[in-house]
């Protein structure tokens, strides 16, 4: 049996090259992006919190936003690692009646979720997009610090809330090319995918 | 122009479509988002209380603790410390008739004296100990379920997730919950050392090893390096040297040094997925966090809470609602999974049974040890779950085989429930 040739995806040239560099890219990023916050995040909570403890101990001193910046650290790791967990469809529901649906009355009740999201995203994005502003307008600065903004922190409701949209949007095209092409619909995890 | 519904009806009607999209198996932190804002709108509240919720509700250092307690569960884990305890475990009690069961149970335990989460205790111990469950006679669904039922003291004995969760929507103080925690869980891991010794004793389940004091002083030394976690967070809690969410960070950097130079079995080139299996499960559990306080906010608003427990304080006094609160932390637990029933419940009937005269470590112990008993409760056990995918035996079957451990289980809450004491004799040693 031979090959079936493909449309040719080798790049030609330099647009070509710049086409492909481009692409990889963003396949990078759209595989990294909310991972590589939560390792920053994580990490900033764990560490600094432990290294000021240490601090603490040895030294008898401890900088007074080793509590303050975690906190807000933690935020910055919840919602993409929401994002995350929509794009894997890990979220906690209740599946047991979805999967017994009909490949149909499976996407439409997706579609659903999908809509709800992109309400619900665009009053979180609106309304915490205002509280990054006031912060930045007042030039208010982290509890502990002289002069750290606290609208770095408070970026992450509507960039975590914007990368969850990003995600929905992604599920909804997977979705879309899956009931189209006949493959299976890819579904939420349920119940088993949670840590207790 | 008047609306066609008053807003109590609106809310009825919002809630019942909320409930049907629940069933269709919209996500959970989703709906409650959603509620909250079809309920904002509907009671005339402003949305941008949204906009600061999801921010401030996540904004504290105490309910940290909480991922930094999940990472630590996967860095024991996946660094090789979970299966040195349950090697210890097993040349302690192996002499004795289902000794490999107990010191299924007994691992289960220590496992959940360094992490917190329940469902995590199953999957990393079953997963250890299943194989030679299996291999010395046990049926293989029992096998599974005393995997499982020995995961439920996860969220019991300290540190605890479920406590940390409990504590930051109720204003409770965590260090007193971890401490209050601590008699009730091991009286739980008692009664199913005993329930797995007298099953097998009776259906002649296991084989039965010589005790040597050889094998025993070979695994202590790695054993040792869980009990210095445990000691880290415990004793760095209640001697004051540490926060709990302090105590929760130093563990985790005590686990990653472990991991590193003493087990060897963690390496930099799995250190990120380690974590990022830990921020997708605070990116699951934490958002329900921050939409349950949003949803309190309304129920504030509308005064649900003062309504609910005038209710259940109509049908009786202490008693009354002290039971009605475990029939619906059961009932719950068998149809929910407890961080959302923690979400959910714990803001509601914490407030009514602390009214009724229940004392509010007490009442956080009955309602955690029922939510953890939820999590081998049919329908939906989680642990159950867990323990199918590990071991590919049925859920039903494992259903069956816990059946045993849900009996002692459910006996020794009531037992919990009826004797406060147990709960809250310990929280008086709090910040001595």
């Amino acid at each position: 049996m031979g090959q079936t040739q493909g449309p040719n995806l080798l790049p030609s040239g330099r647009w070509g090259r710049f086409k492909a560099g481009a692409y990889r890219t963003l396949r990078y990023v759209d595989a990294h992006l909310e991972k590589g916050i939560i390792l920053v995040a994580y990490t900033a909570c764990a560490g600094i919190i432990a290294f000021e403890v240490g601090r603490r101990f040895l030294l008898d001193e401890q900088v007074s936003w080793s509590t303050t910046v975690p906190a807000y650290m933690f935020v910055w790791l919840t919602w993409p690692g929401a994002a995350l967990a929509v794009r894997m469809r890990s979220h906690l529901a209740f599946n047991g009646v979805r999967q017994n649906l009909s490949r149909w009355g499976q996407y439409a009740s997706m579609q659903i979720d999908y809509v709800l999201y992109l309400t619900f995203a665009f009053v979180a994005v609106y309304y915490s997009f205002e509280l990054v502003q006031m912060h930045q307008n007042n030039f208010s600065s982290v509890p502990g610090t002289v002069d750290l903004p606290s609208w770095w922190f408070y970026l992450a409701t509507p960039v975590g809330w914007s990368l969850l949209v990003l995600r929905v949007f992604q599920n909804a095209w997977e979705d879309f090319r899956a009931i189209r092409s006949g493959s299976d619909l890819r579904m939420a995890a349920g119940f088993g995918s949670l840590e207790g | 122009m008047n609306a066609i519904f008053d807003p109590g009806t609106q809310l009825f009607l919002l809630s019942g479509l909320a409930a049907a999209l629940f069933v269709l198996g919209t996500p959970l932190f989703l709906l409650m988002g959603v509620w909250v804002l079809g309920a904002q709108l509907i009671i005339d509240f402003p949305l941008a209380s949204i906009g600061s919720g999801l921010f401030e509700g996540l904004n504290s250092f105490a309910l940290l603790a909480a991922p930094l307690f999940i990472l630590t569960g996967d860095l024991i884990s996946k660094g090789g410390i979970a299966r040195r305890m349950t090697e210890f475990s097993m040349s302690l009690l192996g002499w004795v008739r289902g000794g490999l069961g107990m010191s299924t149970i007994a691992t289960c335990s220590m496992f959940a004296a360094i992490s917190g989460s329940n469902s995590a205790t199953t999957a990393t111990i079953g997963s250890i100990t299943y194989p030679s469950l299996r291999d010395q006679g046990y049926p293989s669904p029992f096998a599974a379920a005393t995997s499982a039922a020995g995961g439920v003291v996860g969220i019991i004995i300290p540190p605890s997730i479920l406590f940390i969760v409990y504590g930051h929507l109720t204003a409770t103080p965590i260090s007193e919950l971890f401490l209050a925690g601590i008699i009730p869980g091991l009286l739980m891991s008692l009664v199913m050392l005993v329930t797995v010794y007298v099953v097998s004793r009776r259906r002649g389940y296991g084989q039965l090893h010589p005790f040597r004091v050889g094998r025993v002083a070979q695994t202590f030394p790695g054993v040792s390096i869980a009990l210095a976690a445990g000691l880290i967070v415990l004793g760095g809690i209640y001697s004051g040297a540490f926060s709990p969410t302090e105590a929760a960070a130093v563990t985790v950097v005590y686990c990653l040094l472990a991991g590193f130079l003493m087990t060897r079995e963690l390496s930099l080139r799995s250190l990120p997925n380690v974590i990022l299996r830990s921020g997708m499960i605070v990116g699951i559990i934490m958002p329900l966090v921050a939409m349950s306080l949003l949803m309190q906010q309304v129920f504030a608003v509308i005064g649900f809470g003062a309504w609910l427990g005038e209710f259940i304080s109509s049908l009786g006094g202490y008693y009354t609602v002290l039971f009605v609160s475990m029939m619906i932390v059961l009932i719950a637990g068998t149809l929910l999974e407890s961080v959302p029933n923690t979400v959910i419940l714990a803001p509601i009937l914490a407030p009514v049974a602390i009214k009724a005269g229940v004392d509010p470590f007490h009442f956080a112990v009955v309602f955690m040890a029922g939510g953890s008993i939820g999590f081998i409760t049919p329908p939906f056990g989680l642990n159950l779950y867990v323990a199918s995918g590990i071991t590919g035996i049925p859920y039903l079957q494992i259903a069956r085989a816990v059946l045993p451990y849900l009996w002692s289980l459910l006996f020794i809450w009531m037992v919990i429930a009826l004797l406060p004491a147990l709960s809250v004799y310990l929280t008086q040693f709090a910040g001595r």
